[in-house]
């Protein structure tokens, strides 16, 4: 199984749920499942991903260890785990955007890993020095950069994008299992790390307090509700 | 033969020294043609078996249905033991017709769904398993998804096609005229401009979780009209196949896009039907599950079916194996379709040999189902007057086929008495024999008549429009009927629109079955109808509650009409049964009892279905639950 995390920080939830630009985001929302997040926030960046990949809301209070967290949980043996972060402030945003978007590629397509995370702050910086058209250019190359990432991926993968910043942030969820497919309401941000983990059937470990969500549906789906294929399934029988 | 002094009950287990038990299941073999074709000696194996051991009628369940019958083979328990009743069921709350075989449940809209077994009981592999013992089971009915026993099981009748149905078919033709008959697809096809070239279409695959749209893999045909054949291409393996009139292709494995991530495997063969010019006919097969990579789990443990396929070829993984639609379509003829038998024949042998050669302790089962589907679609040879031959006399060519394949599930046994030495019990059997479906019963007609069911305003008996059970009025009907042999009360608090009163129903489940109880056939003044049952006679058990309120058992002869059992309400209570579907066996369960033979002496007076559960598990040294209910016939 192999599990690619992309993290689009200071890019407001919406612009990555509602940009019908984004052609290969919609894709991977019309495969998969997507929605914003509730629940509490972190309004720190740093937080934010902590809270993601630890699967609870943590403090200062204790050091977190690396079998309570998404890398470590999720890693083989025999393989690496990527985890990348962009971007140093005082650098120029877009250049070292493409700087870890390249490096990401490299990574992949080289080495045996199964966990990558890649977690890119240009959005925020781009959005509050060169304002939204800038912020655009990067995100539709961002798109066009994505069919090439999937290509690295294996018969059994994971992709999960996330955008946030201070007040908002929404998520898109792509498997090779089958999701149930359309919106998702109701997931929390430290349901993400728990949702991971069955989904690549691995413990949750009990510091999480997220939980994968049973019971709940996705808006939108139904499933055999049409009485005629049912009744055209059954004539397959030949008694009928 | 081991020969065996007189023992008493405490040791009788010990001093059977038996170490393997292998059953063979033919399913449907019918004892007054065994007992015939044993009498001229044309089933050499079953004489061996009856002449060291014995024979004798086997009686089966309430419905006479292969999942009831074999599931009350394998937990030893009556239909309320284990909660198979029937193959079609309804959705209480709306009325809607399922299928009462196993169910999908999402248990996190993040998790892809899994298949839930309705069968429930104790199978005796499970048993097994407690004591250690191996089992190998090989196509079982209701074992999908598949149990875990300790040793190896490959799912029977419950796997889907890809598809979800039990088996859809699809007929490509350059006719413009044609239109989808019962359980197919068509797909029209237009013959290359100037006769050159190729034709462009593709193979259907399953419907994508988003938006139950279609997927499809693209295939190209190029006509070969004058060498009888056509050359089809596609994006799976092998890539490029010639078809030959009259033959069905090797498998093709394809591939189906669910979405940017997801994917699915399937198989699928072709039969090139008719290629001349100007005019191409074509039939695939339904879109089985790659036993490499199926869609769901069908073998235990995972990889066997794969470990099958690799060693054996890639083989039939729907439950139900035989094209019989494409035959009662006219998509397929005779030939073609016993030619899709002999294939499931072999598959089968192939598996069944394999694991004989390997089989050292424990159980073996394999189920060979072919007896079954030939019969249901060949009885019509058997009898010149069958409705189903009105117009089109039967080919004498046929006449003797389903004595054919009676000789081939002969052959099985043959091949257990073959790997058995002397302590192997051998048993071979059949969950329920076979009898002529010449005229069917509407159960919701005859309850219109009655004035127990209305249709909704405007709404007429036999009018085409509508599905299944939608168009009673349910705020006027108190009774209705769905599925093969059940009738249900349109109960008040079980029901969505229920108007029974609890307190009502035994006297209005009474009142149903004096009625239908030797209901008479106009046309003939024939007893359709033996008699009607309340389900607590029938039935007991944990899952009784499950079962319609009352079972109906025809006579000979008879069977619910096509409609009726899915819930339509036709305009005739009686009507000719005219399809090549022209056997049956879902009568009084008395009509059709199994055979039983098995190479040990047994007690053969009154040997049922739920008996060979306890006498497997006693050969092999366990005992059965409390929940089991026969007894063991090893004297």
């Amino acid at each position: 199984m192999k599990i690619l995390v992309l993290g689009l920080d200071g890019l407001p939830g919406d612009r990555l749920l509602g940009d019908n630009r984004l052609v290969y985001v919609r894709l991977l929302m019309e495969s998969g499942c997507f929605g914003h997040l509730s629940g509490d926030l972190p309004e720190q960046a740093e937080a934010f991903w902590r809270t993601l990949e630890c699967g609870r809301h943590t403090g200062k209070d204790r050091p977190v260890r690396s079998s309570e967290t998404l890398p470590g949980l999720l890693a083989d043996e025999g393989s690496t785990t990527i985890l990348i972060t962009s971007g140093q402030s005082g650098d120029d945003p877009t250049a070292s955007s493409r700087s870890a978007w390249d490096e990401l590629l490299r990574r992949m397509a080289s080495e045996p890993w199964s966990f990558a995370r890649l977690v890119d702050d240009t959005p925020g910086r781009l959005l509050s020095t060169a304002g939204e058209a800038a912020l655009d250019a990067r995100i539709a190359r961002f798109d066009d950069e994505l069919p090439t990432l999937l290509d690295c991926l294996g018969e059994e993968s994971i992709v999960l994008l996330i955008a946030r910043d201070p007040t908002s942030a929404a998520f898109v969820l792509a498997t090779s299992t089958g999701v149930a497919p359309g919106e998702v309401q109701d997931l929390r941000l430290d349901d993400l790390a728990p949702v991971l983990l069955a989904i690549a059937h691995r413990p949750i470990p009990p510091s999480m307090t997220g939980r994968p969500p049973d019971g709940l549906s996705p808006s939108g789906t139904e499933q055999d509700s049409d009485e005629q294929s049912v009744i055209d399934r059954l004539r397959g029988l030949g008694y009928l | 033969m081991t020969v065996r002094g007189p023992e008493s009950e405490a040791d009788g287990v010990a001093r059977l020294e038996v170490e393997k038990v292998i059953v063979v299941g033919l399913d449907g073999l019918e004892p007054v043609i065994v007992e015939e074709m044993l009498a001229r000696g044309e089933l050499p194996n079953l004489a061996r078996l009856r002449s060291v051991g014995g024979y004798s009628r086997l009686a089966t369940t309430s419905p006479a249905q292969t999942p009831v019958a074999w599931s009350s083979f394998a937990t030893g328990t009556n239909p309320g033991g284990h909660g198979i009743f029937d193959f079609v069921g309804r959705d209480p709350a709306t009325y809607r017709p399922d299928l009462a075989l196993n169910r999908y449940e999402q248990p996190s809209p993040f998790l892809p769904p899994k298949a839930v077994n309705r069968r429930r009981g104790v199978p005796i592999w499970s048993v097994l398993t407690e004591g250690g013992i191996r089992s190998v089971v090989i196509r079982c009915p209701c074992t999908y998804p598949p149990d875990s026993p300790k040793g190896r099981l490959l799912s029977g009748m419950g796997v889907p096609d890809l598809r979800g149905g039990f088996g859809t078919g699809t007929f490509y033709t350059t006719d413009p005229g044609v239109e989808p008959l019962e359980g197919e697809q068509v797909v029209r096809i237009e013959w290359p401009e100037g006769g050159g070239g190729t034709i462009s279409t593709h193979v259907i695959g399953p419907r994508t979780p988003k938006n139950r749209s279609d997927t499809t893999s693209p295939i190209t045909v190029e006509p070969l009209p004058g060498a009888g054949r056509a050359i089809l291409r596609s994006e799976g393996t092998p890539g490029e196949v010639e078809l030959e009139r009259g033959r069905w292709s090797p498998w093709i494995h394809l591939k189906f896009r669910l979405g940017l991530l997801q994917s699915t495997r399937g198989i699928v063969r072709f039969f090139l039907r008719k290629v001349e010019p100007g005019r191409l006919e074509l039939y695939a097969s339904p879109v089985n599950f790659d036993p490499g990579a199926p869609l769901f789990p069908i073998s235990h443990p995972d990889l066997y079916a794969s470990d099958l396929a690799e060693e054996l070829g890639p083989y039939h993984t729907t439950g139900m194996v035989e094209d019989h639609n494409a035959l009662s379509n006219g998509r397929i003829d005779e030939d073609a379709f016993l030619s899709q038998c002999e294939d499931a024949w072999r598959e089968r042998e192939q598996m069944f040999s394999r694991e004989l050669q390997r089989f050292d302790s424990g159980l073996l089962y394999c189920l060979f189902d072919t007896p079954d589907r030939v019969q249901h679609l060949f009885w019509r040879f058997r009898e010149p007057d069958h409705p189903a031959n009105l117009g089109r006399p039967p080919d004498p060519r046929y006449a003797g086929t389903i004595a054919e394949t009676y000789r081939r599930a002969d052959a099985a046994a043959g091949l257990a008495l073959e790997a058995a030495d002397d302590r192997t019990l051998v048993v071979a059997l059949s969950d329920h024999g076979f009898n002529s479906f010449r005229r069917g019963v509407d159960l919701n007609a005859w309850l219109h008549q009655q004035g127990l069911l209305a249709l909704l305003d405007g709404s007429h008996p036999g009018d085409a429009s509508g599905t299944g059970l939608s168009r009673i009025d349910w705020s006027r009907t108190r009774a209705y009927a769905i599925g093969l042999t059940g009738l249900y009360l349109n109960l008040r608090d079980r029901e969505g629109g229920g108007i029974v009163p609890a307190e009502a129903a035994d006297d209005l489940k009474r009142e149903i079955a004096e009625a239908l109880t030797g209901l008479v056939d106009p046309q003939d003044g024939r007893t359709a109808i033996r008699d009607a049952v309340p389900r607590e006679r029938v039935y007991s058990g944990p899952f009784l509650e499950e079962a319609p309120d009352l079972v109906v058992h025809y006579e000979a002869g008879y069977r619910a009409s096509w409609g009726g059992a899915l819930g339509e309400t036709g305009a005739h209570i009686f009507e000719d049964n005219t399809k090549t579907w022209s056997g049956d066996h879902i009568i009084h369960p008395a009509l059709v009892p199994g055979v039983l033979f098995l190479n040990r002496p047994f007690r053969d007076d009154s040997a049922s279905i739920v008996d060979l559960a306890p006498t497997i598990l006693e050969a092999l040294g366990r005992s059965g639950g409390a929940e089991m209910e026969g007894r063991s016939l090893l004297r």
